[in-house]
């Protein structure tokens, strides 16, 4: 079993033509925990999960995913769900089943597949055919058939309707490897507030608070939506 | 994982690319039972202006299916590397070089098997009927000039030629994978962007390949310049020009994609 956290950032700095996205961060992430990584729109979440999967460059600073800085051996441990629909739609959901088992070693094909059935998505249709909801559930699926260190999933939920939300919340908790971490980034924090155990505000590329939402809830006696709401009140 | 990728790139687009080719053989049958049946001699306007709108339609055909192609090919790369497909691709626990290789055989095969149907197809109508090759158009004669020539070339001549020729094509690939790469520093007209910097590029090319002329001009007498003719046409500068341009092409795609990349 590895030790150390998932994820680690030493000062990571990202800039667009001066413009900062993120500002010196300075994270860490352990192991084996759902953690939501919360904030408004152009906060700069978007930013740190592309430089966690090696999607962009960091301008400046360190992070590391176990351990590495990201390149192949990374993507070997991070099952990423952007919030992006990235499957060809010409493909049938089984020949993309096909794709995962093919590239990635810890993908469990079975699993992938009991989901589908579970969720009544025929593997024989062309994505082509499906509604956005469903391509979406299709991908989280896929993601979450993998044993893989960390999951980061960017907004897994935004685009599903309400009784779905509380099945991919079930496929979450129930399907992720215990030692691994999750790191859920979305906006509709009412709804995946009751499996979190930890809470990442972030807020202008800063990250402004870091601890563990059972902890959060006592200390500020509301619910972290509503503390949420608070703290980045327009 | 190499393999893996080519796998995918060929489901990916022989999905559109098997029936436009399947499409030359089609048209290649009509025009030749045009050409067999001599619809151009028959004494009915009707017939003879069927056969000519069947000729037309080939030759625009063969024209438009090649472009099309190319076209599709290019769109295929910038929607799979840049485009939404991307985070999938660039998420894949596989080398960038891997991608650009993949991508770069799998179409340089593409237009390879395109353009060697559309060779077959005209050499199976001229070979059938010899009035047909007297309707063909004062390039086409030098071309078939050329190919009697070949008589007096050595085979290994030949061979080489071929081999420039696809080095030639790899190149021109991956110049296009390197514009559309640059293209991508571009953040509102990445596809202005990138046909932009081919225009560019072209150039560049252009003034090297009139410096190589210079430097032979100055090198050769006069005399033996116009011996040997047009200087760029040689296999060994073809060869030579085309493995530079495709090393440099090649690491200005992969520059972009591992130190640049910042996908929508």
């Amino acid at each position: 079993m590895e030790m150390g956290p998932i994820v680690q950032c030493v000062g990571l700095t990202k800039s667009y033509g001066g413009k900062l996205a993120l500002n010196q961060v300075y994270l860490n992430l352990e192991r084996g925990k759902i953690i939501g990584l919360l904030g408004p729109n152009g906060s700069g979440k978007t930013t740190l999960i592309k430089i966690m999967n090696g999607l962009l460059r960091q301008s400046a600073g360190e992070i590391f995913i176990g351990g590495e800085r990201p390149g192949i051996e990374t993507k070997y441990k991070i099952s990423y769900l952007p919030e992006r629909t990235y499957l060809h739609a010409g493909m049938k959901v089984m020949e993309m089943v096909q794709y995962f088992q093919d590239f990635y070693p810890d993908f469990r094909m079975e699993r992938a597949f009991d989901m589908l059935h579970r969720l009544q998505i025929p593997p024989n249709e062309r994505l082509k055919n499906l509604s956005k909801g469903t391509k979406e559930k299709v991908q989280l699926i896929l993601v979450m058939s993998r044993d893989a260190d960390l999951y980061v999933l960017d907004e897994p939920i935004a685009g599903v309707d309400p009784a779905a939300r509380d099945y991919i919340l079930h496929t979450i908790v129930n399907n992720y490897n215990r030692n691994a971490s999750v790191l859920l980034s979305t906006h509709l924090i009412s709804d995946v507030e009751s499996i979190l155990d930890e809470v990442v505000f972030i807020k202008y590329g800063n990250i402004i608070l870091q601890a563990p939402a059972q902890q959060i809830r006592q200390r500020e006696g509301k619910s972290i939506d509503r503390f949420f709401r608070e703290v980045f009140a327009c | 994982m190499l393999g893996k990728l080519m796998k995918y790139e060929w489901k990916a687009t022989w999905k559109l690319l098997i029936p436009l080719n399947l499409f030359i053989v089609v048209m290649s049958i009509l025009a030749y039972v045009t050409v067999q049946l001599d619809f151009f001699s028959s004494d009915s306007d009707l017939v003879q202006m069927t056969g000519m709108l069947l000729i037309m339609t080939y030759v625009l055909s063969m024209f438009v299916i090649s472009v099309v192609t190319v076209i599709y090919l290019i769109y295929r790369f910038y929607t799979s590397v840049y485009g939404e497909e991307g985070y999938l691709l660039h998420t894949l626990p596989v080398d960038k070089p891997h991608f650009i290789v993949s991508k770069a055989v799998v179409s340089v095969l593409w237009i390879i098997l395109n353009l060697f149907l559309i060779y077959l197809s005209v050499l199976f109508l001229i070979s059938t009927q010899e009035r047909f090759v007297e309707t063909l158009t004062e390039g086409f004669e030098f071309y078939m000039d050329a190919v009697n020539n070949y008589n007096k070339v050595s085979a290994f001549e030949v061979v080489m030629t071929l081999i420039a020729s696809f080095f030639a094509l790899l190149a021109r690939v991956l110049k296009i994978t390197a514009c559309v790469s640059l293209g991508q520093l571009s953040s509102n007209h990445k596809v202005l962007s990138a046909i932009g910097f081919y225009y560019a590029i072209y150039v560049v090319q252009r003034m090297f390949t009139l410096l190589y002329y210079m430097i032979q001009t100055l090198i050769l007498k006069a005399s033996d310049y116009a011996y040997y003719g047009y200087a760029g046409s040689s296999w060994e500068f073809t060869l030579l020009s085309s493995l530079i341009y495709s090393v440099i092409f090649y690491f200005l795609t992969w520059y972009m994609m591992d130190r640049k990349l910042n996908l929508d």
